[in-house]
Order: C-alpha cells, then sequence, then structure tokens
C-alpha cells in the first residue's frame, strides 16, 4: 500500500516535472514570436512562466530528497567510519525533516491568509491555488527525510552517498555511477 | 538560546545537512529571535515568482543537460581542432577553447571534464604532449567558460546582486560583456605557458587543411548557429535573457532530438526530469537564502561587517587580497551555487563600501571559484577527473599546479585592474 503510493508519488512528480519544463519553453517561445512578429502575447504568459519556476523548484527539490541528492557542504564524511557516517546521516535526516515540517506548517498560516484575502496570482488564478505547492512540497521533503531518519536501513542510507548533484555521477557513462548505483 | 542554536546549525551544516535546511533553520532562528511570524518563510519562499529573470536558470540547464547527452562535444572539438589545431601548441589551444565554450553552455557541473577530456587527453597524449600536462589541462579547463555567457551562474550572480540593490545598478548583459576580457585572458596566459612549457618545437605540427575544416562545420552545422543566435539575440537586443534562454532550449530541443536524433523521444522526459531535478536543488537554496538575506539586513549584519572590517582594514587592496583568499578556499569546499546565494549577499555591501562595483565584484568571485573546482585538497574537479582517468589523486595535484600557478595570475590582473571587466561595459554604453 505505502509502496504502491509513493510509486505513484514518483510518477506525479515526474510527469509534473516534464510538463511544466515543456509548458514553461513552448510559452516563453511563443511570448517571443508573438512579441516581435504580431506585437501581442499573453498577458498571463509571464505570471504562469513565474509560478511555474516556483513549482519546478519545489518538486525537483522532492525527488532530489527521494535519495538525499540535495547540495550539502561535504568536508567531514570521508574522515568517518562507516558506522559513524550512518548515524550522521540519520541524524541530519531528522534535522532536514523538522526544518521541513517547520517551512511547510509556516506556509499553511501563509496560504491560509492569500486565500481568505482572494489575491489573484495571474489570470484569474487565485494566488493561493500557486503557493499551496510550498506546504505540499516541504511536507513531503520532511516526511521523506523522516524515513531515512528512521526507517531505511544503514544500506539504504549509504546507497545514496557520493551521488549528489545526481546527474552527472555517471562519470564513465556505463549508467552506473560513482558508487555503482545504477541509473533508474 | 541563539548562540546555542547558530551553534547547532553550524554543527549540522558541517556534518553534511542539505544547505536549503541549514539556511531556513538559519532564518527561521532569526525571524524567531526578533519576534516576527514564522508564515514569514512562506513568504519569502514565495519571493522566488517576483524575478521573472529566473527562468532563465532551468531554461539555459535543460539546453545544457540535451547538449552533454548529445555529440555536441566531439563536433565542438573536431571545429576547433581543424581551425586553430595547426598553429604551435594547437591542441592546447583547442582544449582550453572547446573547454570554455562548453561549460558556459553547460555550466561547470564537471560534465566538461568528463565529456571533453575523454576526447582530448589521449589526442593530447599522441601528440607528444606529456600525460602529466594533458591530465592538468583537462582538470582545470574543467571550470574555464565560467565568466562567459550564458553560464548559470554568471546569470545566479547577477539575480542574487540585483536582489540587494547596493551599488551602481547593473544588467545580466553587463555581466556577460564584463566576462569577455577576464575570460580571454585566462586563456591566452594558459595558451603562452604551453607554449613556453613545449618550446623549441618539441610537439610536431599538422598541417591545416580545408578538407577537415569543411568536413567539421558541416558534421557542426545544426549547432554553429546557437552561440551566435544566443549572443546575438541578448546583445543585439532582440531578446531579453529568459527570452533567449526560451529560444535556446526550444533550438537545441529540436536540433538534438530531430535533426542530430542522439537524444530519442523517449529518453526525453528523464532528460528533462533530470534537469529540473539539479535546477529545484539550487533554486531551494536560493529561495531559502533570500528569506535569510532578509533577515541579515533587518538585523543590519553586513552594515556592521562592513564597519568591523573597515576598522581593521583600510584599503579596498588589502580587502581584495583577502577576499581573493577567502573565496578560493570557499570555492574549494562549497558549491559555486550555494556559495552565490550565501555569501553574496554579505560580501557585496561591503565590497561596495571599498569602491568595489558590482559587476566588477562578480567576475573577482566567480573567476575565484573557478579555480577553487581544483584547489587541492578538495576541489570538486580533482576527484571527478580522478575518478574518470582513472589516476590517483596526489598526481591530479602535481599535473594542475602549474595550471593554477597560471590561473592565479590570470586572477591577480583581474581583480587588480577592474577596467579588464568594466572597460567594455562602459564603453557599450557609450560613457
Amino acid at each position: 500500500m505505502m509502496n504502491r503510493a509513493l510509486a505513484w508519488l514518483q510518477r506525479l512528480e515526474s510527469a509534473l516535472l516534464a510538463l511544466l519544463l515543456f509548458a514553461m519553453i513552448a510559452l516563453a517561445a511563443y511570448q517571443v514570436f508573438a512579441r516581435n512578429l504580431f506585437d501581442t502575447g499573453f498577458t498571463w504568459g509571464d505570471g504562469f512562466v513565474r509560478v511555474a519556476v516556483l513549482w519546478v523548484t519545489v518538486i525537483g527539490a522532492m525527488v532530489a530528497s527521494r535519495s538525499d541528492d540535495h547540495i550539502r557542504m561535504d568536508v567531514l564524511a570521508r574522515y568517518f567510519s562507516t558506522g559513524t557516517l550512518v548515524l550522521v546521516r540519520r541524524a541530519t535526516a531528522l534535522f532536514t525533516a523538522l526544518v521541513s515540517f517547520g517551512v511547510a506548517w509556516s506556509s499553511i498560516g501563509f496560504v491560509q491568509f492569500e486565500r481568505e484575502d482572494g489575491t489573484l496570482a495571474f489570470g484569474a488564478v487565485p494566488a493561493w491555488w500557486c503557493e499551496v505547492i510550498l506546504p505540499v512540497g516541504f511536507a513531503v521533503i520532511g516526511l521523506r527525510y523522516l524515513l531515512r531518519a528512521f526507517v531505511l536501513s544503514a544500506e539504504q542510507v549509504l546507497d545514496d552517498e557520493g551521488d549528489q548533484g545526481g546527474s552527472y555521477s555517471d562519470l564513465d557513462g556505463d549508467g552506473v555511477d560513482a558508487d555503482g548505483d545504477r541509473a533508474p | 538560546m541563539m548562540l546555542l542554536g547558530t551553534l547547532a546549525i553550524l554543527a549540522f551544516a558541517f556534518l553534511g545537512a542539505p544547505l536549503f535546511a541549514v539556511v531556513l533553520a538559519a532564518a527561521m532562528l532569526g525571524f524567531y529571535a526578533s519576534e516576527i511570524d514564522l508564515a514569514v518563510i512562506g513568504i519569502e519562499l514565495y519571493r522566488l515568482t517576483s524575478t521573472p529573470l529566473l527562468v532563465a536558470l532551468p531554461l539555459f540547464t535543460f539546453s545544457g543537460y540535451l547538449l552533454s547527452e548529445s555529440n555536441t562535444s566531439k563536433r565542438l572539438v573536431d571545429v576547433m581542432q581543424s581551425l586553430v589545431g595547426w598553429l604551435p601548441s594547437g591542441l592546447a589551444l583547442v582544449g582550453f577553447v572547446a573547454c570554455a565554450v562548453f561549460t558556459a553552455l553547460t555550466g561547470a557541473s564537471g560534465v566538461t571534464i568528463v565529456a571533453l577530456g575523454a576526447l582530448l587527453l589521449p589526442a593530447l597524449v599522441r601528440s607528444g604532449y606529456s600525460e602529466r600536462f594533458g591530465l592538468g589541462l583537462v582538470t582545470a579547463s574543467g571550470s574555464l567558460g565560467l565568466l562567459l555567457a550564458p553560464s548559470v551562474p554568471l546569470i545566479l550572480y547577477g539575480i542574487v546582486a540585483q536582489q540587494l540593490d547596493v551599488g551602481e545598478p547593473f544588467t545580466i548583459q553587463d555581466l556577460f560583456v564584463a566576462g569577455i576580457l577576464p575570460a580571454l585572458l585566462m586563456i591566452v596566459l594558459l595558451t603562452l605557458y604551453s607554449l613556453w612549457l613545449h618550446r623549441g618545437g618539441a610537439i610536431p605540427r599538422v598541417a591545416f587543411a580545408w578538407s577537415n575544416l569543411g568536413r567539421a562545420l558541416w558534421a557542426a552545422r545544426w549547432e554553429l548557429p546557437l552561440p551566435f543566435f544566443v549572443l546575438g539575440g541578448i546583445y543585439g537586443g532582440f531578446f531579453a535573457v529568459s527570452e533567449a534562454a526560451a529560444m535556446t532550449a526550444l533550438y537545441v530541443l529540436v536540433v538534438e532530438v530531430f535533426l542530430y536524433r542522439e537524444i530519442s523521444v523517449r529518453r526525453l522526459p528523464s532528460v528533462m526530469v533530470d534537469s529540473m531535478v539539479m535546477v529545484g536543488g539550487i533554486l531551494l537554496i536560493l529561495g531559502a537564502a533570500l528569506a535569510f538575506t532578509n533577515y541579515l539586513v533587518d538585523a543590519e549584519v553586513p552594515q556592521r561587517l562592513f564597519e568591523f572590517t573597515k576598522e581593521h582594514i583600510e584599503s579596498p587592496i588589502t580587502f581584495l587580497i583577502l577576499l581573493n583568499i577567502l573565496l578560493l578556499v570557499l570555492g574549494a569546499v562549497l558549491d559555486i551555487f550555494s556559495a552565490l546565494v550565501i555569501m553574496v549577499p554579505l560580501l557585496l555591501p561591503m565590497a561596495v563600501g571599498y569602491g568595489i562595483h558590482p559587476v566588477h565584484l562578480g567576475i573577482i568571485f566567480l573567476a575565484n571559484m573557478q579555480i577553487g573546482y581544483f584547489t587541492p585538497p578538495i576541489g570538486m574537479n580533482l576527484f571527478i577527473a580522478s575518478y574518470r582517468f582513472k589516476k590517483p589523486i596526489l598526481e591530479l595535484y602535481a599535473a594542475c599546479l602549474p595550471f593554477m600557478l597560471v590561473l592565479l595570475v590570470a586572477l591577480l590582473i583581474i581583480t587588480y585592474v577592474p577596467a579588464l571587466s568594466l572597460g567594455p561595459v562602459e564603453w557599450l554604453r557609450g560613457d
């Protein structure tokens, strides 16, 4: 049940990321043509693109927290023994989870306020629809780090080592990255 | 309480907690101590939507991912080789220029070393360069080109600095113009070093052939318009930076997926997702840093920091020396994006206080970061090269050292001759 929900969430995140990026490219490019050739364009286009950037940011960050791919300062990790490293990773995961829940909680207040206020973001779209990604996103990030702190096995915690920043860690192009993880 | 909280957050930062959480925790602690409602965190993060320019970052990053997933690197090296390979030290020059162009387009994420190094290193050794020289070249050049448009760190510096609204106002285009001569200076000095090292005809020269040039240009025919199109569009005033980013993304998408067909339509979504995860990580830290900066400004931290340094450091020259040392260390410890969004809000007000132009500071900052990428012991590119070329890390330290010294000379010139960065900007503005 839990695994099915997680798989469903992962597909949704990926689909949203690709869709939003595609919409950003298409809309921004259309605006250039429309403005230069016909002197027109969607008045809501700019507002949509800006909100899309926020959504891409939060959803991208949600995906990065699946395997703890966030940017961090990693000066001490190479000096720890394996056992200590697992403990350190669990502790920092708990810290991250608490901070994320704090942000999620505080942005619920913000979204609620804007909803009562009836602010519009662009066109006829209420601002709180755009902002709702903040509490949702940070709650998901918090949950993923909570899992990392308490539920994931030591192997799983260490498995995500070294592929920080993710994408270019497959250095020799054989589909296996520096620490032996196979690309999904 | 405040002290204890600060110490705990710093401890988590050094233990390797994600930086977005570290910076958000710091902001929350700060707001809490100033008795400001924590709902402000949500408002601050939502400020990411108030910068129209920001969309340039995901779009240029996506273009960079597409270019690095296709055979652009090979075509780029072929074109450069047939163009300047016949000169003395020609292949070294090919390496410097190709790496600079590729890094400007893809960001200095290590992909330059992986994609171009694999082509250049064997070619250099075959042409008579020593392996040590080749290793140093590909590792040190992995971050060359950060100062050239449309590099993502350069745009990010512009966005962060403009948010702060201190010093003379400037545009992203000004930054793009300011980076040109410093980047050329680095390439020229590196080439002179290679010429000096291989003086007396140690490396056999290859003849220039029109047929090679023709073949290379034909192979790269779809990608050749790209630089002119991006740069011409921006410098010529046809598009704003964010529009140029959209046109670039669209153009690269069509070229790599439908004309070269090196990325299948089926693989496209995964490239899109990968690039957006990278962007999400960077922009989340930016959003957190915006919140934290706002707290710092409220608490007058940059101002107090400036007053403190002003008491101990009188001359801008001393300030610049210390700044360079600080940034070199930072460049080796922090990744470039976090360093930008966390340090620029602290450093820019100080630098402006010493009379340094924000555009000049940006160029100094990135030039330092560029060297930090391969500064021993922990510059990221050293590890990437060590892994990619299966060489011990100590060998890479030794190989990179001469290149580092050359680039430090360039850095000193860039730092102490502001006209190198600012001259062309003023000239283009007509004053």
